[in-house]
């Protein structure tokens, strides 16, 4: 170990910081709906976001999400987009997934949800 | 030892008694000339010393023909009792003596080989019978225990005085020419001839009488090999001493003679069965202990042992009771004094006596367990393989000592799913404090988020601390949960995106693509360990005493 790294032994408390935030904000381009997302996509907002996506889903040709503001995404939130961008083609609607960060994208690719939804999606 | 010394305190009491009668001849006919004397003397010292000595000669040769005769009655056993050895050593001396007959080699050195040749395995008599049984899967330390046979076996012909040449070409006989064999890596030059020869001889015999190749398929084979396992020239002189044998009809009719009887035991289906019945671990740990005749509410014992009050007094009234409705009973029985564990079947024979047979599956069971753990064994090596040594299973107590390792930098509790993010915040701050790049960083979050969701998914309580080891940063996550189905991994190692189930599929694969070393013990709860190298990006953890196992095993 690095003589100039101090490691004290503590115990961890969450109130340290760390609570996931994720804000979703809808807004109307023509005919398209975009779900802007903010924040972090895990466990904790997943349904935050699945609850945003059905309250904007209505009577929608095309939906397009933008992730130009998600900072992280594990399995779960991956497993929760895959569900949701699923019933949405179900439905017919359209959807476009854009301003992917590097870092986000290496996680889509991963878990081969390129593969699994088709690559035309994300522009 | 002793025999020789008694041998030569007779030669030189005859000597002394030879001596004393010549010079008394000599003493009473003086008119002899002392040449005539010194001559007599000498000649009769001379035959005396040769007889003397011959016969210690002798007796030193018996005994090592007895040794001798002792190691090949061993051997001939061994192969009695492995099928697929049978008649190998004798083969393999035959073929290794086609190849020296080629060569050109002092008899010492030729015999000495063909001494090799005919017991290069004979380290394998010290190899517990199941192991040779069971060729096809072997543990790590199954395979260490194989490969220990040179060895052993120039242990056991070592002690034959003059055999020293003969010991060293079996403790080589696996050496490969391009040094990758065991057990000292030699190479090229550096292996006894007498090895590089039955290395090639011992490889041909294996392919066609155990893998079943033929003739031109196992010379193609030896090809591919020349160069990298075998010594190309030796290849070349076995190649060119077998086609000529078999193309004048000796291959078939001498040297695999012994092969085709095989063939055809084996074809016999009834000696196929029996092999297999007595193989069936079942069977061979099931022992009927006793026969009862239940009759008017009395037991009676129909075979020379009493039956113990523990079992009788242990039968259920309801097994006794039920029998009388006509229908087959069956119960299993612990006797607490004995810790042994019985299976009783109750026939029934009129409407009020039945008979008992009571089976003690004591060793059945315990031979299960042993058989589950020593799949669970396979099952970890094969893990370690296919992940290029990144998952490592343990067992039982084994995991405290990855546990305990290192120093606590962190620690916290996991309940909510909130504690999933601050799970990240503590490992971010964690990783901070060295100087890794922001990928690596960002990936370490992303497992430490899957592994703490897990817990939080499926058993919704545990927690999670951080250690700082020497070379490495080490996250453990525990909890009490009923473990993760180990009999998933395989497909979650092996394709990548397994996800037609949003569980352990995903975090896995993430997982194993990013971390070091991923630890798995999932017994009484489950610890998953994971473990991110520091010191540089592409150096990986190093592993303990484990090594990644060694590959397919030719014997």
């Amino acid at each position: 170990m690095p003589a100039d790294i101090k490691v004290e032994q503590r115990i961890w408390n969450p109130s340290n910081g760390g609570v996931t935030v994720l804000k979703v904000q809808v807004t109307v381009e023509g005919e398209d709906k975009i779900l802007s997302m903010d924040g972090e996509l895990d466990i904790a907002t997943v349904d935050k976001f699945k609850d945003s996506v059905d309250e904007a889903r209505q009577g929608v040709k095309r939906m397009v999400l933008d992730l130009a503001g998600l900072g992280f995404v594990d399995s779960t939130g991956v497993g929760g987009l895959l569900n949701v961008i699923k019933s949405l083609k179900k439905d017919n609607v359209e959807v476009k997934v854009r301003n992917v960060s590097t870092e986000v994208y290496d996680v889509f690719d991963l878990l081969g949800l390129p593969i699994l939804l088709g690559k035309e999606i994300f522009s | 030892m002793n025999k020789l010394n008694a041998n030569l305190w007779v030669f030189n009491i005859a000597l002394f008694a030879c001596s004393a009668f010549l010079l008394y001849s000599y003493h009473s006919s003086p008119e002899m000339p002392e040449w005539y004397l010194v001559i007599c003397f000498a000649v009769l010292a001379v035959c005396l010393l040769i007889a003397g000595t011959w016969k210690i000669i002798k007796m030193w040769i018996s005994a090592e023909e007895k040794y001798m005769k002792t190691i090949e009655t061993f051997l001939v056993i061994a192969e009695e009792k492995f099928p697929h050895f049978r008649g190998h050593a004798e083969r393999v001396a035959q073929l290794t003596q086609m190849v020296l007959n080629r060569l050109k080699l002092t008899n010492e050195e030729q015999s000495a080989i063909e001494y090799a040749a005919l017991l290069h395995d004979i380290g394998k008599l010290r190899m517990p019978e199941k192991l040779l049984k069971n060729q096809c899967y072997l543990t790590r330390e199954e395979v260490q225990l194989m490969e220990s046979h040179p060895e052993t076996g120039q242990k056991l012909v070592g002690r034959i005085s003059g055999f020293e040449h003969v010991a060293e070409i079996i403790l080589c006989h696996h050496e490969k020419y391009n040094g990758s064999g065991y057990p000292r890596q030699l190479s090229e030059e550096n292996i006894p001839l007498g090895a590089r020869v039955i290395a090639v001889t011992d490889m041909f015999d294996n392919m066609v009488c155990r893998h079943g190749l033929k003739f031109q398929q196992a010379c193609a084979e030896l090809k591919n090999l020349a160069g990298s396992d075998l010594d190309p020239e030796l290849v070349d002189t076995f190649l060119g001493a077998i086609v000529d044998s078999y193309n004048g009809g000796v291959f078939e009719e001498k040297i695999w003679a012994s092969a085709g009887e095989n063939e055809e035991q084996c074809g016999d289906i009834v000696q196929q069965l029996r092999n297999y019945l007595d193989k069936s671990w079942v069977l061979g740990n099931l022992n009927l202990s006793y026969v009862i005749l239940y009759e008017k509410n009395e037991f009676k014992s129909l075979g020379n042992s009493a039956v113990p009050e523990a079992i009788v007094n242990n039968f259920a009234d309801c097994a006794l009771k039920g029998f009388k409705t006509g229908t087959c009973q069956k119960e299993f029985i612990i006797d607490a004094a004995t810790g042994k564990i019985f299976n009783s079947y109750f026939m029934p024979v009129s409407g009020d006596s039945c008979l008992i047979a009571v089976f003690d599956m004591t060793d059945v069971l315990k031979s299960e367990k042993d058989r589950e753990e020593r799949e669970l064994l396979i099952y970890r090596d094969v893990m370690l393989a296919v992940t290029q040594g990144k998952l490592l299973l343990v067992f039982g107590n084994e995991i405290d000592r990855y546990v305990n390792e290192g120093i606590v930098s962190g620690e916290m509790n996991l309940v909510e799913p909130q504690d999933v993010a601050a799970a990240r915040s503590m490992i971010k701050e964690v990783l901070n404090a060295y100087s890794i790049s922001g990928k690596r960083k960002t990936q370490m979050v992303l497992c430490v988020s899957e592994a703490a969701t897990n817990v939080i998914k499926h058993v919704g309580e545990g927690k999670i601390r951080v250690n700082i080891l020497e070379d490495a940063i080490r996250v453990i996550i525990q909890d009490n949960g009923p473990g993760i189905d180990i009999s998933q991994l395989p497909q979650v190692t092996l394709r990548k995106g397994y996800s037609t189930k949003l569980s352990l599929g995903f975090g896995f694969s993430i997982m194993l693509d990013f971390l070091d070393r991923l630890i798995i013990s999932t017994q009484n709860g489950t610890v998953l360990i994971l473990d991110m190298a520091l010191n540089t990006e592409e150096e990986s953890v190093k592993m303990p005493g484990e090594e990644v196992m060694a590959g397919h095993h030719a014997c």
